[in-house]
């Protein structure tokens, strides 16, 4: 089923024109626009060397959206946008310009083209579940309702080319199968061994990978997984308010210690769901050649930009959608749109494309989030950094990391992976990575310096690409406070700020997709 | 007490956006109780000792179980928060809050109390002196 009509039908009633300077958001919710599309808005980004045994040589991409679902959410559950295309883009030549772009593309079907029907009464009635059985695996005869989805590769601009079709080594067609939502266990009595079922394996077209094992392929999965990413999202987003309440200081434990333990217990989101689309691929299919390792990507999500409601809706057609695809979401480093980028310009931002990020260059520059921790903790003597601009963040979120990550001097943002920085394995990482790499910055003017030999230095991870057990809110936090500046000109750049909820490598699966099975929605 | 003329500390100059944070702080600056050391007194007092304030700006006076606070950062980028505490009980507990819970995120912060205000220094390692003289100058009012 695709209902991208160029063609508007003029028959219907009610239509939206979706401009291409409105965009939509990534990041949990995050800019105003996106909250009425929560399908096509992207919540997290990672990219990392695989670090599963026997895939040396892959880079692992997770691209999440459809942030904060409930595991009871049914009947319909989350399925993704079927007029929206989600990609996955890959620069590896460092100015701002996807090189390489995946692109995954979603059909929404009924079982036999209607669904499943029961003879009720003489009649034959089409069920209102989207299942109508227990489920086992792909093409199952219980489903009654079928989400596939189709991956193409563009090489260069992303609108320049046709995508090439991958192939599903499994059964040799263009079309990969979405599993079905972890509906209960009556639904899907093992959701691990059911949704794994889902991991197909593909070869990259164009690319003769090296570096990796002989016979060994490429792997796409796209299904529901229990979120992961961590973090005390009300004290946060209640500005900042750890420690503080505004009804007075809080006991101890009522609220997240801005300098306590990581693990406070206080992750908000850990019950809730995501949808993954996941990919791992060779490193030497990623990058520009072998002297070239650094990449940097990022996900968007874009739909045609009109749509026409259809006021006799059905299945197939509850809308028509036309025009050129406008951008609507837009992810790279965690966190960037959500408090960094001023509330005027977040769907802005989510429209827009790196090579363009110039424009956005004053938030970085000059944040507001250091003055609004000054304000609510500058009673204890707490200070923001007093440089500016703050060309630390600069490096940390617009060029790459100085000796790890820096691909040009060309400013954007998105993740920057070095492919040749060896994976750590999954019980030796750090959950502050790379930022555990760095001594103390004697001047601003030399930087933090690289050392390689500091106790717990994981320099495979965040900020030199982002793994699921990266602790990217504390880091960030810390960065944010100047912790690649100098203590002169950042007062508590060694103060170890917490958001009171926990990360770890450990918690996640121990290789592809990585992140684990949601929760299911009843026991 | 005498009536203080002293201009006032101003506000802070980024909470428009921050309407919580606003509508909290604009509050605690509407009910400052009625204290013999106040924040423009401490700051006129420093500057009368040549200790130059680059900017001030009011906080969150929660933070610290206080009635008021504001916060000015010195030339050599020491920060010099004053609260102020309906009482000299409250503002002894507010201290002893500070000193506990926020430890590790001003690890070298230094605190006196005189009557119902608390003055904090921070970051004065490599300025030791204006660091004393600050808390020298607060004493003596």
């Amino acid at each position: 089923m695709k209902l991208r009509n160029r063609l508007l039908g003029g028959a219907l009633a009610f239509a939206t024109i979706l401009t291409p300077t409105v965009g939509n958001a990534s990041s949990h919710r995050e800019a105003p626009f996106i909250t009425k599309n929560p399908k096509v808005d992207g919540t997290d980004f990672y990219l990392f060397d695989s670090y599963e045994p026997a895939r040396a040589g892959y880079v692992t991409i997770l691209a999440n959206y459809q942030p904060l679902q409930d595991a009871y959410g049914g009947p319909n559950y989350f399925t993704l946008d079927p007029d929206a295309i989600y990609e996955v883009h890959i620069d590896n030549t460092g100015d701002g310009i996807e090189d390489i772009t995946f692109q995954f593309d979603f059909d929404l079907n009924l079982a036999g083209g209607n669904g499943v029907e029961l003879p009720i009464g003489g009649k034959n009635i089409n069920i209102p579940l989207a299942v109508a059985g227990s489920l086992t695996g792909p093409a199952d005869a219980h489903q009654n309702m079928t989400e596939t989805y189709k991956l193409g590769v563009i090489r260069g601009p992303r609108r320049a080319s046709v995508p090439m079709l991958v192939t599903n080594l499994t059964d040799g067609t263009t079309t990969f199968a979405k599993p079905y939502d972890n509906a209960g266990t009556k639904t899907i009595a093992d959701y691990t061994a059911y949704s794994n079922k889902f991991i197909a394996s593909f070869d990259m077209p164009g690319c003769t990978p090296t570096g990796v094992a002989a016979g060994t392929h490429s792997r796409v999965f796209v299904g529901q997984r229990k979120e992961g990413f961590a973090v005390n999202l009300g004290q946060i987003f209640d500005l900042v308010n750890l420690g503080v309440s505004a009804l007075g200081i809080p006991p101890v434990g009522q609220q997240a210690d801005l300098t306590g333990a990581a693990d406070q217990g206080k992750n908000v989101v850990g019950t809730k769901s995501v949808t993954t689309l996941a990919l791992e691929v060779p490193a030497s299919c990623l990058t520009k050649d072998a002297a070239s390792p650094i990449i940097a990507g990022w996900t968007t999500a874009s739909v045609r930009q009109a749509r026409v409601i259809n006021p006799a809706a059905t299945f197939k057609s509850p809308s028509r959608e036309g025009g050129p695809w406008v951008q609507v979401s837009r992810l790279g480093m965690v966190l960037v749109n959500e408090i960094v980028i001023g509330i005027k310009d977040k769907d802005k931002f989510n429209g827009s494309e790196p090579k363009d990020d110039g424009q956005f260059a004053d938030y970085v520059t000059n944040p507001s989030l250091p003055i609004l921790v000054e304000i609510v903790y500058g009673a204890t003597g707490a200070l923001a950094p007093t440089v500016y601009p703050r060309a630390d963040l600069v490096a940390a979120f617009l060029n790459g990391v100085p000796s790890v990550n820096v691909m040009s001097s060309t400013l954007f943002e998105a993740v920057r992976l070095n492919t040749a920085v060896p994976p750590t394995t999954r019980a030796n990482q750090n959950a502050l990575g790379a930022a555990t790499c760095f001594d103390p910055p004697v001047s601003n003017a030399v930087g933090p310096a690289l050392n390689l030999a500091r106790a717990g230095c994981d320099p495979a991870g965040f900020p030199n690409g982002r793994r699921p057990g990266d602790d990217t809110v504390d880091i960030a936090l810390r960065v944010a406070m100047g912790f690649l500046l100098d203590q002169n000109h950042a007062p508590i750049r060694g103060a170890p700020l917490v958001d009171g909820a926990k990360v770890d490598a450990r918690d996640f699966l121990t290789g592809f997709p990585y992140l684990a099975a949601p929760i299911s929605g009843a026991p | 007490m005498a009536v203080d003329t002293s201009p006032g500390v101003p506000g802070s100059q980024d909470l428009a956006p921050l309407a919580q944070v606003g509508t909290e702080m604009s509050a605690e600056a509407q009910h400052r109780p009625r204290v013999a050391v106040t924040t423009e007194r401490v700051f006129a007092a420093l500057a009368g000792r040549g200790i130059t304030l680059a900017s001030q700006h009011q906080v969150l006076a929660t933070t610290a179980a206080a009635s008021y606070c504001a916060l000015g950062v010195t030339t050599e980028s020491i920060a010099i928060a004053v609260c102020e505490y309906p009482t000299a009980q409250a503002a002894r507990a507010g201290r002893e809050l500070l000193d506990r819970r926020y430890r590790k995120l001003v690890p070298d912060a230094e605190r006196a109390v005189n009557g119902t205000t608390l003055v904090t220094v921070a970051n004065a390692s490599s300025h030791r002196d204006v660091g004393d003289r600050v808390l020298e100058t607060f004493k003596s009012l």
